[in-house]
């Protein structure tokens, strides 16, 4: 079959017109794509920065917190030690001496206390720097603390081999474990806490379980109350993980938080 | 009259690399401005030879071609050069380009065209302009490819051996006597606009290059 110049010049133009258009769509394609790369770049850039901030904003909070106790323990515990050694000294009577070598015993006795007191206390300044040793630690040391002021029966079960993760992710872990404490402190009412840390296909788990009076979930976060709540869910999204909050009115209440960590 | 639309469009775009590009840091882009000088004299001594002499200047196109294969993929390769770690592919793809040439010429002789090896030029030029692309993709760098003056020189080369496959395919047709006797001459015409839009993006990514070299002597 033979083909008119005529018909072979309209193809030829044809096929050179299209060769032509396909580079200039690849070429605005290319450009497209690359706008998109720019603006995911800066999506990532302003997600970083995001964590980098709720990052800091939870290592001010971990020592917020450690002052806040600190405040506490010295009014409540030592202040009173020391304030109980003063009146005792302040009432010996050197010529009964009986009684002065026992208000005497006393008073050292307090004195023995305070600085009991006190060698804890500087434990617990020493408590940031845990995080840096280990999060089981730390929350080890949190929950003696705890402990002490006898109110809650605790239980702590950990099962975390020693591998190398992210401080950065323990540091976030650790605040939301002190933020679901002062959650149980403030409302919950509990009398026993159960604490369970592991790792287990390349994941840490955290749980915070109390018998407490417990919540509606929904009805709190819906009613925009649980600020807390909402903190848990956003810092633990930011770390790759999430958290899960099971409760009921009258059944206790469950922080479970799962996290990404190699 | 030696100047036509392309040798105007090759003049320009000399101007603008003279302008350009003759600060510039890098050896390779400097070599464009003797490259576009050879262009403009070869297609000026083209027509004078068809136009003035009457004779064939086949050959002077063919002995071009060779500097054209070289040049332009030692350029393109060098916008590569980011992105890959070995030159090995440089050395065999020069060499095979080489030979195609240089057995063609052996032969068909001097007075035809070469255009089988213009064709696998082509393609050759084409593939490694596409591979340019994917890795600029690929890359997790951003880029602002409008002011991008490797970008802008690689589509120019895409743009001209891309539009002109259908020409290097059809050659034969092309040059016939039934094509040759249509009242204008189709391959120049195309050619012509191929030209416009090769030159026209090489002087954009000139001045790019030379906007980028300012903007960085100035910071610093």
């Amino acid at each position: 079959m033979q083909i008119s110049s005529k018909e072979f010049l309209f193809l030829f133009s044809l096929i050179t017109i299209i060769f032509l258009i396909a580079p200039l769509f690849l070429i605005f394609y290319i450009s497209l794509y690359n706008k998109r790369k720019k603006k995911y770049i800066e999506e990532k850039e302003e997600l970083k920065k995001a964590f980098e901030h709720e990052l800091l904003k939870s290592q001010m909070e971990v020592r917020e917190q450690t002052l806040k106790t600190i405040a506490l323990d010295l009014h409540d515990n030592i202040g009173q030690l020391l304030g109980l050694t003063i009146m005792t000294l302040s009432a010996v009577n050197v010529e009964d001496k009986e009684k002065a070598k026992e208000k005497i015993g006393a008073a050292e006795e307090f004195a023995k206390r305070s600085v009991k007191e006190v060698r804890a206390l500087a434990r617990l300044l020493h408590g940031e720097e845990q995080i840096n040793r280990g999060l089981v630690a730390a929350i080890a040391l949190e929950l003696e603390w705890m402990e002490k002021a006898r109110q809650y029966q605790v239980t702590y079960d950990h099962n975390v081999p020693e591998i190398p993760g992210s401080k950065d992710k323990e540091t976030m872990l650790y605040r939301l474990f002190q933020e679901s404490l002062n959650n149980i402190f403030r409302h919950a009412q509990a009398k026993e806490i159960h604490i369970n840390l592991e790792y287990s296909n390349q994941r840490l788990l955290l749980s915070i379980t109390d018998d407490g009076i417990g919540f509606n979930v929904n009805e709190v976060l819906k009613l925009q109350k649980g600020m807390g709540l909402h903190n848990l869910h956003k810092r633990a999204g930011m770390i790759g993980g999430e958290a899960i909050i099971h409760s009921a009115p009258g059944a206790g209440t469950q922080v479970a938080i799962s996290i990404p960590y190699i | 009259m030696l100047l036509t639309v392309n040798t105007t469009i090759e003049l320009i775009c000399f101007l603008v690399a003279c302008i350009c590009l003759h600060r510039d840091n890098s050896a390779a882009w400097r070599l464009m401005i003797p490259y576009l000088a050879l262009v403009c004299l070869t297609e000026m001594t083209g027509i004078y030879l068809s136009k003035h002499l009457h004779v064939s200047n086949t050959w002077l196109y063919n002995a071009y071609q060779y500097i054209e294969l070289t040049v332009i993929w030692s350029f393109l390769y060098f916008n590569l050069k980011p992105y890959v770690k070995t030159n090995n592919w440089y050395y065999i793809i020069l060499a095979a380009l080489w030979v195609i040439f240089v057995t063609e010429t052996y032969i068909r002789g001097w007075f035809v065209f070469a255009n089988i090896s213009a064709s696998v030029m082509s393609v050759v030029f084409i593939i490694t302009s596409l591979y340019y692309f994917l890795l600029v993709i690929r890359d997790e760098a951003y880029l602002q490819l409008s002011v991008h003056a490797p970008f802008w020189w690689v589509s120019g080369t895409l743009l001209y051996y891309f539009g002109s496959t259908a020409s290097n395919v059809f050659f034969d047709f092309l040059v016939s006597g039934a094509i040759m006797s249509l009242p204008f001459p189709v391959r120049y015409i195309v050619f012509n606009i191929l030209n416009v839009l090769l030159y026209c993006c090489w002087s954009y990514s000139f001045i790019c290059r030379y906007r980028q070299r300012n903007s960085f002597s100035s910071l610093v």
